[in-house]
């Protein structure tokens, strides 16, 4: 995943989407469809609100549209990722023990070029319009292994970074690799490996977006 | 899939070690925490199934996207025949079961009120799958009156194996944990029904499932459960109500309270069932 960093003081508009998407397009990008992946920030139930640094505030839960029967709850400084039935969610309304607090949407479009996979992700709060972020995810299809994908992967965000600087825009995309062993998860790729990449991004828009603010 | 068990536990005889009653029994089944878990009055739809536990004749059932569960506990001596008796009414092979239970409760100030968790990991499996459990509050009020049973919501979830590092992460404690290590077997007789018979043991060191030893030695729970839905719950109940009658040789329902005592006949028919593998007529 690669985030788009606004240079300081410039906007986080749809004009920056719009350009965005052309340069999967100048690629060749072939658009199939759209997506939405929903990040929940979940707070503790607290009786008594003095508490709440006992309890993770980095509590979050991710539900992706292409596995509408599983639920991924992560706790990303302790770096625990779980997945489970949709119906974990029944079970925290029964609970009762922790709460929704914020919702983000990552809503994608999806390109196909050649091997690889692109989605276009703007970043925008649930039941609002207002664009928070932008994100490009980049999968390669062929290869399952973190480690073998290394070298193909860092070629085509070469690529990608090259075709976005032509357009002249305020702003970069950045990468972070994320270490997946730490969360006890192994080389082949899966979908709890997506979550913790969404976790991180999702922390990283706000981070984000409480520096554009100040 | 939908499940629904029948819980009962017989009345404690005290001249039989077969038999204990529901206050001993080694499980934490117990009354619901919250006036919030009641239920009654609640319409429940037709994408809703339901589970149903019971205790003695009683049926616990709640609305909840799960399956229900019927669950009808008995202890007893006579396991290997009611394994040869079950073998000849279900027609189908037997499953290995090793499941270890472990039960969470929320730390202090997490909550408005105390929760419950329960994960289950499958020891049975090469490798341990693990699922979470809650069990929810009794159905009140004047439905709860009308049905011979008590009623109670459970929902169920897999997962991955980091459960229980999440929910001490969360803020969870552990409470307790068992061991049930038997056998089930899985039919259709007017409903899918699941019977697993098992004995319910304790671990002498934390999660240490390789060295439990039996909470009380020699009793089997035995646990028939079987799926429905808002729509079919008093049908499918009709069903394991009928199919537990086959078992009557063996072991039968009551309400708790009420005494059923031993089956008179139960040495004789385990005996009879033992001495010809099941060919004997009960």
């Amino acid at each position: 995943i690669l985030h788009w960093q606004p240079n300081q003081g410039s906007e986080m508009n749809s004009q920056v989407l719009e350009e965005i998407s052309q340069c999967v397009e100048t690629l060749n990008g072939v658009k199939e469809g759209s997506c939405k992946t929903s990040l929940t920030f979940y707070k503790p139930n607290l009786q008594d609100q003095s508490a709440v640094m006992d309890f993770p505030r980095d509590f979050m839960g991710i539900s992706m549209p292409e596995l509408p029967n599983k639920y991924f709850l992560i706790i990303r400084g302790q770096r625990i990722v779980l997945e489970a039935d949709s119906s974990i969610l029944v079970i925290m309304e029964k609970l009762q023990s922790y709460k929704p607090k914020a919702i983000l949407n990552f809503e994608g479009e999806l390109y196909k070029l050649g091997d690889f996979q692109i989605r276009v992700i703007k970043v925008v709060p649930h039941q609002t319009e207002t664009l928070k972020g932008i994100m490009v995810e980049i999968d390669y299809l062929p290869i399952s292994s973190v480690e073998n994908s290394k070298q193909i992967m860092k070629e085509f965000i070469d690529i990608w970074k090259e075709v976005v600087s032509k357009k002249s825009l305020a702003g970069e995309f950045t990468h972070a690799e994320t270490n997946y062993a730490e969360y006890g998860l192994g080389d082949n790729y899966t979908s709890q490996h997506t979550a913790v990449q969404y976790a991180a991004a999702a922390l990283t828009q706000l981070i984000q977006s409480s520096q554009l603010r100040s | 899939m939908a499940t629904s068990s029948l819980e009962y536990i017989p009345e404690q005889q005290k001249s039989s070690p077969t038999h204990i009653s529901s206050g001993q029994l080694p499980l934490d089944l117990h009354p619901p925490q919250t006036v919030e878990d009641d239920i009654s009055g609640t319409q429940l739809g037709p994408d809703f199934p339901y589970y149903i536990f019971s205790e003695g004749n009683f049926l616990w059932k709640g609305c909840v996207r799960q399956p229900w569960q019927l669950m009808f506990c008995y202890l007893l001596q006579h396991v290997e025949a009611l394994e040869i008796l079950l073998q000849g009414l279900c027609g189908v092979q037997r499953e290995r079961l090793r499941i270890h239970e472990i039960c969470l409760k929320s730390g202090p100030h997490l909550g408005t009120v105390a929760s419950e968790v329960r994960l289950l990991c499958d020891l049975e499996q090469s490798e341990p799958s693990w699922s979470v459990r809650h069990v929810g509050g009794a159905m009140r009020g004047a439905g709860a009156e009308q049905v011979s049973v008590l009623v109670r919501s459970m929902v169920e979830s897999k997962t991955s194996k980091n459960a229980l590092r999440l929910f001490y992460a969360l803020g969870y404690k552990f409470d307790h944990e068992l061991l049930r290590v038997g056998f089930s077997f899985n039919f259709y007789r007017g409903a899918q029904i699941t019977v697993t018979v098992a004995s319910i043991n304790k671990m002498l060191k934390l999660h240490a499932t390789d060295e439990a030893v039996p909470v009380t030695l020699g009793i089997q729970m035995v646990e028939v459960i079987a799926p429905a839905t808002s729509e079919n719950y008093t049908e499918v109940a009709t069903a394991m109500s009928s199919f537990c009658e086959y078992l009557a040789p063996l072991l039968h329902l009551s309400k708790p309270g009420v005494s059923t005592g031993v089956v008179p006949t139960a040495a004789a028919a385990a005996a009879a069932l033992m001495s010809d593998g099941g060919g004997t007529t009960l």
